[in-house]
């Protein structure tokens, strides 16, 4: 939740979609371990009292993997049903 | 993020990450940057008070409650970043209204690594060390239009609300313990002649400086739990220099010391938030030589939010403001002042009902009710207005449009 740098340096920069969308909703709440609504209050107060800057927010799927191709250090979520070309898609298991 | 992941199971969901892949394929020349980012926020209102001046003296209903705000930041690398907010501020009595800066600072990520994180914010920066106080001005972000006057007394919002100096965040995450958040600031607030005269009343007109501020607070997450809990302390020493002629009052010296203590749950429909704190107001001079109090305030609430689905939330608060723990009932104070002050103006006690409701992802609408016993948070303090806050009791309604971006 708190790391702002790859490894090698390089800022991350984190994609999302809005809380009320279904997938962000379920990324949040069963991978994340934390409601959406709560994520909104700490980005909020990230972006509006100077501490620091929130995610992106992309307006469907398919524009957050566009986004995420198109942005160097660039990391967002998606449906493992999903067709991604030019970028790497890991998926997390315990 | 990317060390949590990597215990959790993912069924359905994977990430999706791009690293330097953007140089070696055909897209490079599409990349793009997002070191500047803009966001702001609109609301209007209308509010009303019956029985106090807390918002204007006729008692009509009024529509100074506007909030308007624009910020931007940028990235200048990955260590170092600008942003500053302005906003304008209408809300009658409550504080002096206008434009002004609201933050503008440069942050510097000093140190990072999987479990900590440094930051040093220089320039104008907010008070981070309440629940609600870094966000105070922005509708969205509070529980209710009019917020918690024992703890965010809107008379001390321009001293409150940060200064200029320097703030030290120091962030822990431990897999075993959780989060820790750590704050340390040192900054003072330039008080206008307008926020002199709310706080210690309209005859004065000499000048009130803040001379120094110290705050700190620590912030506690237990792994995978709701609840957070929070301490904070400050320490803040102010003087008034009368007016070299015609000022009604003397020199002064002012000290306001806190200790707060917080703690928040966040659940699925559920929310719980008590504040709780005391405070050491010493006060010398300002009415003649060798006047001097030395008192112990204290002030608590305690606030439910449920939200009844993913539009609706409901609101309830009840609050407690003691301007002297050792008078709770106000009567050495109306004794003290020979009876002209009345009792009630030892105390202020609130409770709130209320509702939102999201016509929009970024756009809502909020309605909430007020009944206050007493008038101990109400402007000028150290000079009450008591012509026009005769009564004991008085309510408040209030409802307002807000939209973000």
């Amino acid at each position: 939740m708190r790391q702002l740098l790859w490894s090698d340096g390089q800022k991350i920069v984190v994609f999302v979609l809005p809380s009320s969308h279904q997938l962000h909703q379920n990324f949040s709440k069963n991978e994340l371990g934390i409601f959406s609504y709560k994520l909104d209050r700490i980005w909020n107060k990230l972006t509006y009292s100077g501490l620091g800057t929130a995610p992106i927010v992309v307006q469907s799927p398919q524009a957050l993997i566009d986004a995420v191709i198109n942005t160097s250090g660039a990391i967002g979520y998606v449906e493992d049903s999903a067709d991604v070309k030019d970028a790497y898609v890991i998926q997390v298991k315990g | 993020m990317l060390f949590k992941l990597k215990d959790r199971v993912m069924s359905k969901i994977s990430l999706l990450i791009v690293l330097n892949l953007l140089m070696f394929n055909a897209f490079a020349d599409q990349e793009i940057t997002h070191d500047l980012q803009v966001h702001g926020f609109i609301a209007q209102g209308i509010i009303d008070v019956n029985g106090s001046d807390y918002v204007n003296d006729s008692g009509d209903i009024s529509t100074e409650l506007t909030e308007i705000g624009l910020n931007a930041s940028y990235q200048l690398n990955s260590q170092l970043r600008i942003t500053g907010q302005v906003v304008y501020l209408e809300g009658g009595n409550r504080y002096n209204n206008g434009t002004r800066i609201d933050y503008a600072l440069i942050d510097w990520a000093a140190f990072q690594d999987e479990n900590w994180q440094v930051n040093l914010y220089l320039g104008r920066f907010k008070n981070y060390h309440w629940l609600y106080s870094g966000t105070r001005d922005v509708p969205f972000t509070r529980p209710s239009i009019i917020l918690p006057q024992s703890m965010y007394f809107d008379g001390f919002r321009d001293i409150a609300v940060g200064g200029d100096g320097g703030d030290l965040k120091i962030s822990h995450s431990s897999d075993n313990l959780g989060d820790f958040d750590f704050n340390l600031s040192s900054g003072t607030t330039t008080i206008s002649k307008e926020q002199t005269q709310l706080l210690l009343s309209e005859l004065a007109l000499g000048k009130f400086n803040q001379h120094s501020d110290l705050q700190t607070s620590l912030y506690w997450q237990p792994t995978f739990s709701s609840w957070r809990f929070g301490l904070s302390f400050l320490d803040s020493k102010f003087e008034y220099i009368a007016a070299e002629a015609g000022d009604n009052f003397l020199d002064a010296d002012l000290r306001l010391q806190r200790s707060i203590i917080n703690a928040l749950y966040e659940g699925e429909k559920w929310e719980f938030a008590v504040e709780a704190f005391q405070e050491r107001f010493i006060f010398d001079g300002f009415y003649y030589d060798g006047y001097s109090q030395d008192k112990l305030g204290l002030g608590y609430y305690a606030q439910s939010r449920y939200k009844v689905d993913n539009k609706f939330t409901l609101l309830a608060r009840y609050e407690k403001f003691y301007a002297d723990k050792n008078d709770k009932n106000g009567q050495e104070l109306e004794e003290s002042t020979g009876g002209i002050v009345p009792s009630y103006f030892g105390y202020q006690h609130d409770i709130t009902f209320g509702l939102s409701y999201d016509i929009a992802q970024t756009f809502r609408l909020q309605f909430e009710f007020h009944h206050f016993t007493g008038t101990a948070r109400l402007t000028p303090v150290v000079f009450p207005n008591l012509e026009l806050n005769d009564s004991e009791s008085w309510d408040l309604w209030a409802m307002q449009l807000m939209y973000w971006f």
